[in-house]
């Protein structure tokens, strides 16, 4: 138990909880995703809940709305043990998950979006316009009276769009509606509007989850929060004994464990990649330099513009306006294929759907970028099977590649095997930058810690990487220096070491 | 001690039901091979004078010669992910343009042009598809569309007939006792086949239809590849245009009708075989006989024309649900 005693389950002043989970488990390849978590939340509560990038949240949401199913443990609602086969009957049980990109059409006006999935209102054998707005307006009234329900979705607010949402949610028997980063794409009016209307939710004794990355903002909301790491509730407290100091410590933890990797070379002096006031997407003025053999890690939440940074200096993501110099020359990207010609790779972040070719095997996967390199005759365009196998061969041996041989389909390889023939495509090739977006995600501990010595050892080589990864502490541990993106802007560029804690706290920090 | 999984699975499963499983995967991957030669039995059978004979294996082939040289060009495509509506059409317009002018600027001239007209329907439909982003469907329909507005307007809605007979002899000679259409056919076939197997160009088209993004990702330039099957599909379609108004000495404006769903039914039935799941050259070819010998044989066998279609669609239904049966029993 933590020093801060959190409060006991179900004995506040509720009575039942409106949903416990008991012993939840979920694994994905493996992996423990949520171990053996215990959370009540009580009817008529706003119950935070906080937590790193990949500390388990989208997964217990997940498995409470039935999207999931656990591997072990069970769920009670109203004190009575339910099984949530599908999404259909976690709806069934009053339960309403509301996503940053909820189920809405843009293209319906609010009327039709509030009364979808219901019967609308008939006049004879025809629905009837009129009696569809009277209704929809009856649902909206206690959160949003002031909305035209004749108008359409897409011309609202966001704001305005999330309390369509948020009364569509309780138009049925809501018992608990879950929302996830509710505030992402809100301004700080728009926040108090929507805050207003959940605290309705509450005091008409909904149960309400309330998932965010702002802290500020749960401290303020939440009666209760729960605090999620590495898959593990840390525990459940009262917001009045939180503050959000605790909060961070709580979410980073203390038990630092240390990853057995090689020492990192320092960088060399010159300088690889240059970014100047680069703009593209979500990215706002984004400048820095890496060195050779610099491993600069990039921090940030979800949604900082982490992965649209690597997809825009490798020409997938198209640039607004800024420069990029590689080895001091200006290079414009217009394709990945002017990225691979220039030696920058990028390992994406879906591995299976944005690197690989599943159907096809280890050696096609591999040399796919590089053809050329393998032709049977110099300057003749006809592939040279006998080279490829023995450049797959030799790949297989220096990454360890758990395969029957490199005819094997990559589908049938480990996510870890996959992500190493990703490695060993750009291998091939004299890299100058590499960009990894999640190398790790979906790997076991080992082969995590294999895909980070290798990533050493192309620094030490001479390359300069970019890393990103949700674990930060993975990117403290291997960076020479950290650069934190929030909200699309460079938030710090922090020489090494860095720990955690000081990434984080340059992640959560409120914009002023 | 540990178990092979192997072993486990024997032990779990009874017999029969593993030979019935091998059996079912023989079935899956050679279907359609199977199939065709049944159906070749069957109409042997039937009439043992006039079918099995070396004469009309010939005519067999010969019927599949353009339909072939269409559905090699449609395979490029789909092999790639996006697919051509616009063949027939431009097949039409092939034979057109190849013989309006002929009595003017004589015949290679002419053959240049019919060609060169399905090189440039491929490439505004791969630009359109490529560059500007519209989706296969609706711009090889509408490009389609255009063709035969061309072709009308051409031909003045009258058949074009009698051309030089160097130009005619192109189709409907033989050499070393082959038509030359077959040849042809074959030819266009082993080009098609060494590109997409034996070349890098082949190897990134084989990327790109397989994961798009993966394949952009990696550094291939996905819209060169979008622009060249489209050619490719286009040049073969207007190719066998032009071998058809020679093989009649007469060009006309709904010489490409039949074409379009022939194609595809070659094609998808060619999916469900070899690789089943995923659409090939040879497959094409196991596509397009079955289709010739289907009508040969129906013929043969005095079965009304009208049935010939209602066959040919149940067959393409049949294909197209069996390739996506396969197509997701592979890719879990």
């Amino acid at each position: 138990m933590t020093p801060d005693a959190p409060s006991d389950g179900g004995s506040g002043l509720h009575g039942a909880p409106t949903v416990a989970a008991r012993g939840l488990s979920k694994a994905y390849a493996g992996v423990k995703a949520v171990d053996n978590v215990d959370v009540d939340i009580l009817p008529g509560e706003i119950h935070g809940l906080v937590g790193e990038n990949g500390a388990g949240k989208s997964t217990l949401i997940k498995m409470i709305a039935g999207v999931v199913q656990p591997d072990s443990g069970t769920i009670e609602i109203d004190g009575e043990r339910v099984g949530l086969p599908d999404a259909g009957a976690a709806e069934h049980q009053g339960i309403r998950v509301l996503h940053q990109e909820f189920a809405l059409v843009p293209r319906l006006s609010v009327a039709e979006n509030v009364l979808l999935g219901h019967r609308m209102p008939p006049r004879g054998p025809f629905v009837s316009p009129g009696l569809a707005r009277a209704a929809a307006r009856e649902i909206l009234a206690p959160f949003a009276p002031d909305i035209d329900v004749r108008e359409k979705l897409s011309e609202l607010a966001p704001a305005q769009r999330w309390l369509v949402a948020i009364a569509r949610a309780c138009s049925g028997e809501a018992r608990l509606v879950v929302l996830d980063e509710p505030t992402a794409s809100l301004g700080e009016q728009e926040v108090r509007v929507l805050f207003a209307a959940v605290r309705r939710l509450a005091e008409n004794g909904v149960a309400v989850l309330f998932v965010s990355h702002r802290l500020a903002e749960v401290v303020e909301l939440a009666d209760r929060t729960t605090v999620m790491r590495n898959g593990n509730v840390i525990g459940t407290y009262e917001q009045s004994k939180l503050t959000q100091q605790r909060m961070v410590e709580l979410i980073v933890g203390d038990d630092r464990h240390v990853l057995e990797v090689a020492p990192v070379a320092p960088p060399q002096e010159e300088i690889a990649l240059e970014v100047r006031n680069l703009t593209a997407g979500p990215l706002r003025d984004v400048s820095f330099t890496i060195r050779k053999g610099e491993i600069l890690g990039i921090g940030g939440l979800v949604g900082a513009g982490r992965t649209e940074l690597l997809l825009s200096l490798y020409g997938a993501l198209r640039r607004d306006s800024g420069d990029i110099l590689l080895g001091g020359r200006p290079v414009h990207f217009r394709a990945p294929a002017n990225a691979v010609a220039h030696g920058v790779a990028l390992l994406p972040e879906e591995r299976r759907l944005q690197a690989l070719f599943l159907r096809r095997s280890i050696r096609e996967n591999l040399v796919i970028s590089f053809l050329q390199r393998f032709r049977l005759v110099r300057g003749l365009p006809i592939p040279g099977r006998r080279s490829e196998l023995r450049a797959t061969q030799s790949a297989i041996s220096s990454l360890s590649i758990r395969t029957r041989g490199p005819s094997q389909r990559v589908a049938e390889l480990s996510g870890g095997n996959q992500q190493k023939v990703v490695v060993g495509r750009w291998l091939l090739s004299d890299l100058n930058v590499l960009l990894c977006d999640e190398p790790t995600r979906g790997v076991d501990v080992g082969a995590k810690a294999e895909a980070m010595m290798e990533i050493a050892n192309l620094a030490a080589r001479g390359t300069a990487i970019l890393f990103v990864s949700s674990d930060l502490e993975e990117v403290a541990h291997l960076s020479h220096r950290v650069l934190v993106l929030r909200e699309g802007r460079v938030a710090a560029d922090l020489p090494g070491p860095v720990s955690v804690g000081e990434i984080l706290a340059h992640c959560y920090r409120e914009a002023a | 001690m540990s178990v092979e999984p192997a072993t486990a699975a024997e032990l779990e499963t009874p017999t029969w039901r593993r030979g019935l499983s091998k059996s079912l995967d023989v079935v899956e991957r050679f279907g359609p091979l199977l199939f065709l030669v049944g159906i070749v039995v069957v109409f042997a059978l039937k009439k043992p004078d006039t079918f099995p004979t070396w004469d009309n294996t010939l005519l067999v082939l010969s019927t599949a010669a353009l339909p072939g040289i269409v559905s090699f060009g449609l395979t490029m495509t789909l092999i790639l992910g996006e697919f051509d509506l616009s063949i027939g059409f431009v097949f039409a317009l092939g034979g057109v343009m190849a013989t309006n002018w002929m009595a003017e600027i004589g015949v290679i001239p002419s053959l240049l042009l019919g060609i060169g007209t399905g090189l440039a329907f491929g490439l505004i439909n791969g630009s359109i598809v490529a560059y500007v982003g519209v989706s296969a469907f609706i711009g090889t329909l509408g490009t389609g569309a255009i063709a035969q507005g061309i072709v009308n307007w051409i031909t003045g809605g009258s058949a074009k007939a009698g051309f030089p007979s160097g130009f005619v002899r192109i189709s409907s000679d033989d050499t070393f006792g082959i038509p030359n259409e077959v040849l042809i056919m074959f030819g266009v076939m082993a080009l098609l086949w060494l590109l997409l197997s034996r070349t890098e160009v082949g190897r990134r088209i084989d990327a790109i239809g397989g994961n798009r993004e993966a394949a952009r990702l990696a550094g291939i330039r996905i819209s060169r590849y979008i622009l060249l099957v489209f050619a490719i599909s286009g040049m073969c379609a207007a190719f066998a245009g032009l071998l058809a108004a020679s093989e009649l000495d007469s060009a006309y404006a709904n010489a490409g009708d039949t074409y379009l769903l022939d194609a595809f039914t070659a094609c998808f039935i060619g999916a469900a075989v070899f690789k089943p799941g995923e659409f090939s050259i040879p497959g094409t070819l196991v596509g397009v006989l079955i289709n010739a010998t289907l009508f040969n044989g129906l013929a043969q066998i005095g079965v009304e024309s009208y049935w010939q279609f209602i066959i040919k669609g149940l067959i393409l239904v049949l294909a197209v649900a069996a390739s996506g049966v396969l197509m997701k029993r592979r890719t879990r």
